[in-house]
């Protein structure tokens, strides 16, 4: 029940700074060197934020069609919420009606009994989550520059048992999302905000590019030269296992 | 005359063996062009396309990109078809199956899918660059080997000097263009041409032609 109101209290910071930061276009003015402040893993029952799922549901509809997701999982109503909220914005896939069913039974058993409809039914497993925080300072701007990162790492297994092409896939699902801030994260202060996966890459939400520039003309951040690629594929260091 | 005898051997002691510790310990005289060919890596090296081979900065003809574009993907087919195997004796067979095993196989299948994807990344973006992989590989490349000379000449303090200059003569004009031209002419279609011939870089300094010096210490920096 703790756990419950815990992610409860997630899933509303996330809609509240959703709802509070208007869309922007990339941006990658800045070259930070992040150093990792704080580490937490957390083994959790229930998915928080369902993007890998619906990133694998997305990839799949693109290659065959899909009238109905079974999500076999611990639901949590945050993770149901946060579905819902994407599904209006982010992805086509989430417009696609889902089921949520506890992970009473066996996928291949459920899928066996699927099949017999005759419909274009896709069951998605979702297992074996685990919340990462990490908290990063940026030693180019003195450390006064930090990220937060939320990320939840799941097992994910998917069947569409249609008989003409069954398909099957397991993959390790990533979802997370960062907050990037100048000393203290409130609105004002706040360079970054985005999330990945959203159609199969990383979505940048906010950003504030005149706070950045700002910061960049009083060199409290390190510009970053023309020529230098950042070699994080996520803007931010792998996360410890 | 016995002290003479021993004044002179002394002497001579120190003028063979004075100056090399004198003058080695500061300075250090090499030449680069010829331990820039000795490179194992510059027997890579073609002058056509300014590229070395078989390294990732390679110039690739694009029919070629094509072959392993259709391949990869044929390869990611076949790992498809096995699944599917899979997944139609899972529906079929019912309780039978043990479906642990058939979950580990499928993992073991989308590993190497992965594997494939990810060269099938690699490959249709060069073909979106027609072939040509982007300046970066080229730098990489370069600053690899730039590393492997002055690492193997510099020890401890030592000041590198390059013996001669590596260009004595003007640079020369490429296709009857003087590529310099662009720097005071940024006209695009100089700009085209200079990246045609952006492997022959080098050659547009005058700097090219003066020696060149490195510090160790700065080098490792």
């Amino acid at each position: 029940m703790t756990t419950e109101k815990s992610l409860i209290k997630i899933a509303l910071v996330l809609l509240w700074l959703v709802m509070q930061l208007s869309h922007a276009g990339a941006c990658s003015l800045a070259l930070h060197d992040w150093k990792l402040v704080f580490f937490l893993k957390i083994p959790v029952s229930s998915p928080v934020f369902p993007l890998a799922e619906l990133n694998v549901a997305s990839l799949r509809a693109k290659e065959s069609p899909v009238s109905k997701i079974i999500w076999m999982a611990e639901h949590s109503l945050p993770g149901l919420m946060l579905l819902q909220m994407i599904g209006n914005v982010a992805d086509k896939a989430a417009s696609i009606p889902w089921v949520p069913v506890s992970p009473g039974e066996s996928l291949l058993g459920r899928a066996r009994e699927t099949r017999k409809d005759k419909t274009e039914t896709m069951l998605i497993g979702s297992d074996k989550m685990s919340i990462k925080i990490a908290f990063f300072s940026d030693k180019n701007s003195g450390y006064n520059c930090h990220q937060l990162v939320v990320m939840q790492n799941s097992r994910i297994r998917a069947v569409q048992p249609d008989m003409q092409v069954p398909w099957a896939q397991e993959t390790i699902g990533q979802s997370w999302f960062s907050l990037i801030f100048f000393q203290i994260p409130v609105p004002g202060r706040i360079m970054s905000f985005s999330t990945y996966p959203i159609r199969q890459t990383r979505h940048s939400i906010f950003e504030d590019h005149p706070l950045v520039e700002n910061l960049l003309s009083k060199k409290l951040l390190l510009r970053r030269p023309d020529l230098v690629i950042d070699p994080y594929i996520f803007d931010f260091p792998e996360l410890p296992e | 005359m016995k002290v003479c005898k021993k004044i002179l051997h002394l002497l001579s002691i120190f003028v063979f063996l004075v100056p090399p510790v004198v003058v080695g310990v500061e300075f250090k005289q090499v030449d680069f062009e010829r331990l820039l060919n000795k490179h194992p890596l510059m027997k890579k090296f073609d002058p056509e396309t300014g590229r070395f081979n078989g390294t990732p900065c390679e110039i690739i003809p694009v029919e070629l990109i094509r072959q392993r574009v259709a391949s990869l993907t044929a390869m990611i087919g076949l790992c498809e078809r096995k699944k599917s195997d899979l997944v139609v004796a899972a529906m079929v067979d019912g309780a039978k199956v043990d479906e642990n095993a058939i979950w580990a196989q499928i993992g073991k299948i989308d590993h190497e899918i992965s594997d494939i994807r990810k060269k099938l990344d690699g490959e249709e973006a060069l073909l979106e660059q027609k072939g040509i992989p982007g300046l970066e590989t080229l730098f990489s490349v370069v600053t690899g080997l730039t590393r492997d000379l002055i690492d193997s000449i510099s020890a401890a303090d030592n000041i590198v000097i390059n013996k001669l200059p590596r260009f004595r003569s003007k640079p020369p004009q490429l296709a009857g263009f003087d590529l310099r031209h662009f720097f005071y002419q940024p006209d695009p279609q100089h700009l085209k041409k200079y990246l045609e011939q952006a492997g022959l870089i080098g050659l547009m300094f005058s700097g090219s032609d003066n020696p060149i010096i490195y510090r160790h210490t700065a080098e490792k920096r």
